[in-house]
């Protein structure tokens, strides 16, 4: 082939195609490759793409279960149930008896399918039931705590059924900060100004300043005392919630906590069977 | 035939190939051995053993492209510290190594066609069908990439690299 000749350039080039190699070039390479075929031989390879592949479907089996519990804690929709109660005067006129039996009413609602969260909070002759469902349609279950509630609310068409999607996921850690507690305790509760007390040394314990504690002691009937504790602490997360609970002992035993679709928490307890014992 | 019966026959070229492409003979012994790993595991997907030489010197081509993004990204990281890792002494270079410095210089395609006809012995028709051209572009591109690569050359001797380092020719 013609071309422009340039003595170096082709001396190079002549150079590069006589090269020798150096003795034992091509067994010290094999050696190198064939430690590193011992490296990624093909059942370490196999084992590897197997370890890859059973990882990935335990990832996947793994989301399956986790994310749709992680969905019922965290979003879910609630139905509130507000309804009359019939209110009568005990024989001293001193309490008013308070019908239905909560007990009863909760017992009524807690078989509907779907109940993930349920709250019924009592006062001055109205009752509302909060409940959480997961995975239901709302018009169903609507109909389904009407018939539940029917023969137990004594006037049925003073039940008024509400529903809103809770759309904002709350829970785990992003349970962000405690607003609004209630908390009912029975008779024999310490005063007003102790559970106060322990409530603040409950939540400081666990590194959280209450901004707010309010202790309401009612007056139910029959001499039942219905207590609403109102307490107000940022950055509370739920698993330390449940710690102070833990603390705050008797005091608060049997505390719930729930949360709204603001991402907030709501702690509740419920008057079971109308007494809250200590 | 296994992978090493098929390879020993032509060692010494792809030996050649991968440091013509590298620019080092250091370099394009890496090069080589990463290539045949990489040749040794796709080995089972071979199906015209009669082509070994070429379907390794294409692997070999690949792995080199692969190893110059990753080295074109090391040196885009490291910029700020070249200027540490440069000697200041000066270095002296055969015409074989200039050579082989220079062809680094030249675009790609050039440069293969000239490693596969002068380097290897290939012909122009076996050039044209490894690179998948026509003999004319075979011939053209070996016209224009010598011509690059004595400019090459030339600047390789003159160049003035930092700290004061410079390509001496030897020989």
């Amino acid at each position: 082939m013609d071309h422009e000749s340039y003595k170096p350039v082709d001396n190079g080039l002549k150079k590069l195609a006589d090269e020798e190699l150096k003795p034992f070039h091509y067994e010290r390479m094999m050696a190198r490759l064939r430690s590193q075929k011992e490296r990624i031989n093909p059942i370490m390879n196999f084992t590897r793409k197997t370890a890859v592949i059973a990882g990935g479907f335990a990832v996947i089996v793994l989301a399956m279960v986790l994310i749709p519990a992680t969905y019922s804690m965290k979003v879910g929709d609630m139905v509130t149930a507000e309804f009359a109660v019939d209110t009568q005067l005990s024989e001293d006129e001193s309490c008013p008896t308070v019908l239905p039996h909560p007990s009863k009413v909760m017992k009524a609602v807690e078989n509907i399918r779907g109940v993930k969260n349920q709250n019924l909070n009592i006062t001055n002759g109205k009752a509302e039931l909060v409940m959480t469902f997961v995975d239901r349609d709302m018009n169903e279950v609507e109909s389904e705590i009407r018939a539940a509630l029917i023969g137990i609310v004594s006037n049925e068409e003073s039940i008024l059924l509400k529903s809103e999607e809770i759309t904002k996921p709350v829970g785990g850690n992003a349970l962000a900060a405690v607003t609004n507690g209630r908390v009912c305790i029975g008779v024999e509760g310490p005063s007003d100004e102790e559970l106060e007390e322990t409530l603040r040394a409950a939540f400081a314990s666990q590194g959280f300043h209450l901004t707010e504690v309010d202790v309401k002691t009612e007056q139910m009937g029959d001499g039942e005392i219905r207590r609403e504790i109102r307490i107000g602490a940022m950055e509370v997360e739920g698993e330390a919630l449940e710690d102070c609970e833990e603390r705050a002992g008797r005091a608060i035993e049997g505390l719930e906590i729930n949360m709204n679709q603001e991402g907030r928490v709501k702690i509740i307890k419920r008057c079971v069977e109308g007494e809250c014992d200590e | 035939m296994d992978f090493e019966q098929l390879l020993k026959p032509c060692y010494n070229d792809v030996v050649r190939y991968a440091r013509a492409m590298a620019g080092s003979a250091v370099d394009g012994d890496d090069l080589l051995q990463d290539a045949l790993v990489r040749a040794w595991k796709g080995f089972p997907r071979l199906k015209d053993p009669d082509r070994f030489k070429f379907w390794l010197l294409k692997i070999i081509k690949n792995t080199h492209f692969s190893r110059s993004r990753l080295q074109w990204i090391k040196r885009a990281v490291g910029l700020e510290n070249a200027a540490e890792l440069t000697s200041p002494e000066v270095t002296s270079y055969d015409e074989k190594e200039i050579v082989r410095m220079a062809l680094k210089r030249i675009p790609e395609a050039q440069r293969e066609a000239l490693v596969l006809f002068e380097i290897l012995n290939m012909s122009v028709a076996e050039v044209a069908a490894h690179q998948k051209i026509t003999n004319s572009a075979v011939k053209s591109r070996l016209s224009r990439g010598r011509k690059k690569l004595r400019e090459a050359y030339e600047e390789l001797l003159k160049m003035e690299a930092p700290h004061g380092s410079r390509v001496v020719q030897t020989s």
